[in-house]
């Protein structure tokens, strides 16, 4: 029996090593090909030079490209994070009838669900009809749209979980209401923001669907990426891939530092 | 999805009962009306709207010549859908992936659950960490990675033609689209079935050993029947992602694999067909509408019968 038993686990086990090798190769084989001497993408790689990477930073429409992303990622979380924490207060705390409160979120939770080339598809008849067409603003409230569900869903588990006791006590101890949420409520919530944060943030930079249907005339960076690999496939591609996976691993670890992604992902 | 933190009982009062509290008390709170009231419109202004009017778009009329679309109300794409061989074959190469993808996603996915829910501390983080950045790495960049492994003279082929299976085509199929996708929606798979296995207790599992039980049908009658939401939550989510996604399939499938989402998109960019390119949306939402509505079903289903 016992044998038996640790079969099963070592099965268990092996497929599991399987699918970590088959989740982690793609980005090995990334960042090993943007090292090779050879004008294809290859793997493994051969050689070993830095040019690829110099001739992408060198490429001003991905320099464009990079800057547009990051300052488009940057406003919808701030805008988002603003908006979400109203939403979630109404929603933990609004005491709304369950009709109200279940077609608000379920409004809110919409662009998670429907798919993303269908609000693409509506997004830019809508702007379009408002004359805002193809215009920052769009590119804006189209990504607030797509990270708002984020801010939401970590910021209402956070309230849940807040004791409101404790704003009940600053506020007994002589702290208007803005003052308590200030230096009470909004501390202790953080976990939630800086994860519904971080989750914004990476939905934005690398949402695709979308953006295709919002821009014209300049690119983000996913989209600008994708262009370039489909009419160049060299390994620059492969470098630029290199540097997002980098990134985004550098905001991973220190978002880790400050908040416990595991109780808002699982 | 979200229940209210206070006063738990009353949801035990009837819907009338509710809406008189909630008029009483916002009598006294009229901040909390008008910001409801602002929400409401906001967010109906934003999201309700353009939906709206995306599916009263799918009934105009298209003028070809002129790329213009008039305001007559018509059901000509719905028929060209029904009619046209081509919008229907890629509706079932949709499906079709997303079958395939959610089934691997499963078979893949639950013994790397269950070894993050019953493996120490130290394992469990490392899988946590391979599942969830490998959920934040950039699609584009996953899917061109898989574009030089599955290439006719990349890596893989290499391999095969080593021990002498020749080169096998992976790309521009449904065997790249499902491989692609299955590596980008597996944590989607994998998160909820960890969710689930880690709130049943390893001792039932040991409980139903220790009175004579194998450990595979410990497993089969024990663990698998008290996973069932996990399970049903990740194979409506993978399988709604998948019958949704654009970008693996436009790279990894191309031109030759077209599915329901390349037909739309390129509809809308590339013969500015608004009408005919809602339509196709509007068929995408009632088919991911319609999965959900299932899965919803399943669930309650398996949890009457679990009594």
């Amino acid at each position: 029996m016992e044998q038996q038993r640790s079969l099963f686990w070592i099965s268990m086990l092996t497929v599991t090593g399987l699918v970590v090798a088959f989740l982690v190769l793609p980005l090995v084989v990334i960042m090993g090909s943007s090292f090779t001497t050879d004008v294809v993408v290859d793997f493994p790689p051969r050689g070993f030079t830095l040019r690829w990477y110099e001739k992408a930073f060198a490429l001003t429409k991905m320099q464009e490209a990079l800057g547009l992303s990051l300052w488009l990622a940057f406003l919808a979380t701030v805008v988002s994070l603003v908006i979400g924490v109203g939403c979630a207060l109404l929603l933990v705390r609004g005491q709304l009838p369950s009709v109200i409160r279940g077609s608000l979120e379920a409004l809110i939770m919409s662009p998670s669900i429907i798919p993303q080339i269908v609000t693409g598809v509506a997004l830019i008849q809508w702007f379009i009809a408002w004359q805002i067409g193809f215009s920052t603003t769009s590119l804006i409230l189209g990504h607030v749209l797509l990270t708002l569900p984020f801010v939401v869903r970590t910021t209402v588990a956070a309230f849940m979980t807040f004791d409101t006791r404790l704003e009940d006590a600053a506020i007994s101890l002589g702290a208007t209401r803005w003052r308590a949420f200030w230096s009470i409520t909004l501390p202790g919530i953080r976990p939630g923001l800086v994860a519904g944060a971080a989750f914004a943030f990476l939905a934005s930079f690398d949402n695709f669907v979308v953006t295709l249907f919002l821009v014209r005339g300049r690119d983000t960076l996913p989209i600008a990426l994708y262009n370039y690999a489909q009419n160049i496939f060299e390994p620059t591609v492969s470098a630029i891939a290199t540097v997002i996976i980098i990134g985004t691993v550098i905001l991973l670890v220190l978002v880790k530092g400050a908040t416990d992604l595991e109780t808002f992902i699982a | 999805m979200i229940t209210p933190a206070h006063n738990p009982d009353k949801r035990l009062v009837g819907k009338q009962a509710e809406w008189q509290t909630w008029r009483e008390e916002s009598a006294v709170s009229r901040s909390v009306w008008l910001a409801t009231f602002g929400a409401f419109a906001l967010v109906l202004a934003l999201i309700g709207a353009p939906y709206l009017a995306l599916a009263r778009t799918s009934f105009y009329g298209f003028d070809p010549v002129t790329q213009t679309y008039g305001t007559t109300l018509t059901l000509d794409h719905y028929r060209a859908f029904v009619d046209g061989s081509g919008y229907r074959a890629a509706l079932g190469r949709s499906l079709q992936v997303s079958l395939w993808v959610t089934v691997s996603c499963f078979v893949l996915g639950f013994p790397v659950a269950y070894v993050m829910a019953r493996a120490g501390r130290h394992l469990r983080t490392l899988l946590f960490v391979v599942v969830v950045s490998s959920l934040t790495i950039n699609v584009v960049v996953r899917t061109f990675a898989w574009l030089i492994i599955l290439a006719q003279n990349g890596p893989v082929n290499a391999l095969l033609e080593l021990v002498g299976l020749g080169p096998v085509r992976w790309l521009f199929n449904s065997t790249g689209v499902t491989i692609g996708l299955v590596h980008v929606l597996l944590p989607y798979m994998v998160l909820p079935l960890y969710s689930a296995l880690i709130s049943i207790p390893s001792t039932l599992e040991e409980a139903a050993m220790s009175l004579g039980a194998a450990p595979s049908v410990a497993f089969w009658r024990v663990v698998l029947p008290l996973t069932t939401p996990g399970i049903i939550a990740g194979a409506t989510m993978v399988f709604t992602l998948a019958i949704s996604s654009y970008v693996t399939p436009a790279v990894l499938g191309g031109g030759t694999y077209p599915v329901l989402t390349m037909l739309a998109a390129d509809e809308i960019l590339i013969s500015l067909n608004f009408p005919r390119g809602s339509a196709l949306a509007i068929v995408l939402v009632l088919v991911t509408l319609i999965c959900l509505w299932c899965g919803q079903v399943i669930a309650v289903r398996a949890r009457i019968q679990r009594g």
